[in-house]
């Protein structure tokens, strides 16, 4: 079953809201080419319609080549908050973290480990 | 030549007649109309676009539209009727409130809220706002403004599901009016108006079938700033001349810089023309008081809206070919 926003007593033991503050969940083992494999495949089934030669290099720049715009990368967020259980902040949103595979993967998995 | 201000003056005058001989032109050898039908909202824009319509075609030859709804500003009907009255236009007032109710506009709109803001609702006020340019680089991703009866305010980021559907609600708005302009162009068999300035057509702030929709748009080339310099060279009120722009689609009052454009109208404006012309930006800076890292930043986000509104401006993508109509 996809994890719901907002249902989080599975994974807090009854807690039906998060305790306090930032709420983030670790996914155990998670590295940076398990979610650069699963951010390329998910680009591929929603920005390309499933034609895998056009996957991006793990370094294309999303906006240079205006693959992903802005709201293409609100879709990628739900993505990853669903997939990862995360939380992406507002100041977080930046092409530092999300303007390409390498970007987000890096992203993802630093928040994995501070979390 | 250095670069000024000044880059926007033009020959309004002159400018006038030109427009009003190719509306002539458009109406009567390439549409084969009858007049025009404008759709009236107190802003600049469609206040230029009538009095143009009324010299070129004759105010006889004009309708116009008054189409407020529940969200409108107060002003906004006496507004539109001055500008209907300066020009000698006969106008309609059509409420868009219960057509819009018929369509769930207001319902659709206050679910996809609530998702955001659980509270929402009888006395709340909203708008949606891009983050500026005080923001630094960011994603253009929208922000809920929500007041509360108390006079609070929250703000949040829109995930994607509740800003797609608030969107998608909010554009039965500019497609409701714009069927009903149809309705009376059909009928009085006249051309319908499109009235976006330069900025909006470029930077597609429209909605596409809706506000975006039009046989004609008689402004489209004009910066905003010679917009305003064409109202008042064409006689229109005062009172609209001297409303900062608003979308006037929104419950909470709304500037259209804080919803779409990076800066002020008239700094937009020069950024939009120095872009244009190849004007680097450390010129275009110290006219605009701004950085040249910020008007750089202003650059880039207008190419950026360039090209991820180019599709409102695309016809049907047809498969195969059909020269005889394609020609």
């Amino acid at each position: 079953m996809p994890h719901m926003r907002g249902q989080y007593s599975h994974v807090t033991g009854g807690c039906a809201e998060p305790p306090s503050g930032r709420y983030r969940m670790a996914v155990a083992n998670l590295t940076v080419a398990t979610v650069e494999s699963d951010v390329t495949a998910f680009i591929v089934e929603n920005f390309l319609f499933g034609d895998a030669s056009e996957a991006p290099a793990r370094d294309a720049s999303f906006m240079d080549t205006g693959l992903i715009d802005s709201t293409g990368i609100l879709e990628v967020v739900a993505f990853l908050e669903e997939k990862y259980e995360i939380e992406v902040d507002d100041d977080e949103l930046v092409p530092e973290n999300f303007d390409s595979v390498g970007n987000i993967a890096g992203y993802v998995v630093k928040t994995q480990e501070e979390a | 030549m250095s670069f000024s201000a000044g880059v926007l003056d033009y020959d309004v005058a002159a400018e006038a007649d030109r427009i009003a001989k190719e509306l002539r032109h458009a109406v009567a050898d390439v549409c084969k109309r009858r007049g025009a039908v404008i759709a009236l909202s107190g802003g600049i824009d469609s206040s230029v676009v009538a009095g143009l319509c009324a010299k070129a075609l004759g105010p006889k030859r004009c309708h116009g539209l008054l189409m407020p709804e529940r969200d409108s500003s107060d002003e906004t009907l006496a507004l539109s009727q001055s500008v209907a009255d300066a020009f000698g236009i006969e106008a309609t007032h059509e409420d868009a409130t219960p057509m819009l109710e018929g369509m769930g506009c207001y319902r659709r709109r206050d679910e996809a809220i609530r998702s955001v803001v659980p509270d929402f609702g009888d006395g709340h006020r909203f708008k949606i706002v891009l983050p500026g340019l005080a923001e630094g680089k960011t994603y253009n991703v929208y922000y809920i403004v929500v007041e509360t009866p108390r006079g609070e305010r929250i703000k949040k980021r829109l995930p994607l599901k509740a800003y797609l559907q608030i969107v998608a609600a909010t554009n039965f708005k500019q497609r409701v009016r714009k069927t009903m302009e149809y309705y009376y162009a059909d009928k009085l068999h006249y051309v319908c108006t499109g009235t976006p300035n330069r900025l909006e057509y470029d930077q597609g702030f429209f909605v596409k079938n809706g506000d975006g929709a039009a046989d004609v748009k008689p402004i489209a080339h004009l910066y905003k700033s010679q917009v305003y310099a064409m109202a008042a060279h064409l006689g229109v009120p005062e009172g609209v001349r001297t409303r900062p722009p608003t979308t006037d689609t929104y419950s909470l009052s709304q500037g259209q810089d804080e919803f779409y454009f990076a800066l002020p109208y008239r700094e937009m404006d020069l950024c939009l023309y120095g872009k244009n012309h190849g004007v680097p930006a450390a010129e275009v800076a110290p006219v605009v008081k701004l950085t040249e890292e910020q008007v750089a930043w202003v650059y880039e986000d207008i190419a950026k809206k360039r090209a991820t509104t180019r599709y409102m401006h695309l016809k049907p993508q047809l498969v195969g070919e059909v020269s005889e109509i394609e020609a």
